[in-house]
């Protein structure tokens, strides 16, 4: 038998509660600061860990993203309760399609670099590839031949 | 033929993932051990819809037709 399956995705630490204090040492972590990473190269941005209001006030994040097109930023933040990982930014900043696609980016890329890593573990080789809609939306091609 | 999973990320993380080459009941546990892995790597997927391949490409066609008789 085969067969096609289709999900909705969510970014969860498991087991965050044993690393209260130290969320990087989280095995995870690594995935996040690479996928952050990834998205501020691609969008020409930076990576720092505040992002600003619209009158001024910084808040601390994990991780944040700025790039032109939303310079206040994108913050990211791991949930010490459940794991989840969030995303935060004032929607009176700047424009929130920006901050949204910021958001979505680095999750797309957190969710790649995780199908990499489980084929890995699997015993699959892996080839990727990229394919871009006619309004410029990205989907990533994951294939693992075992 | 050979077993492969290919997996497409679209920009709303929305994953799907398309299992080719698999016996039997095989690509039922190859997806559960991939579930899996994706979960160690904090990555939780709830799944949306499913379906079996009309032509099960995994089986000969000659042994398909013989299924058939």
């Amino acid at each position: 038998m085969s067969e096609i399956s289709s999900y909705l995705s969510t970014i969860r630490f498991v087991g965050v509660q044993q690393y209260q204090s130290r969320i990087e040492a989280h095995p995870a972590f690594d995935i996040l600061r690479q996928a952050v990473a990834a998205a501020a190269e691609d969008l020409k941005g930076n990576v720092t860990n505040r992002i600003t209001d619209a009158i001024g006030r910084e808040t601390r994040c994990t991780f944040a993203v700025t790039c032109l097109d939303f310079p206040r930023g994108v913050g990211v933040t791991v949930d010490s309760d459940t794991g989840a990982v969030k995303f935060h930014y004032d929607p009176a900043a700047g424009s929130s399609v920006a901050a949204d696609a910021i958001a979505r980016r680095i999750q797309q890329g957190y969710i790649t670099i995780a199908v990499a890593r489980a084929f890995r573990q699997l015993g699959y080789r892996m080839t990727a590839s990229e394919e871009r809609s006619s309004s410029g939306e990205r989907t990533v091609v994951l294939v693992g031949v075992a | 033929m050979g077993k492969s999973i290919r997996i497409t990320i679209d920009d709303q993380s929305k994953v799907v993932a398309d299992f080719v080459g698999f016996p039997g009941e095989g690509c039922v546990d190859e997806r559960q051990r991939l579930i899996s892995a994706l979960q160690q790597h904090g990555v939780s997927l709830s799944m949306v819809a499913r379906s079996a391949k009309a032509a099960d490409d995994s089986i000969p066609e000659e042994i398909r037709r013989e299924q058939a008789l």
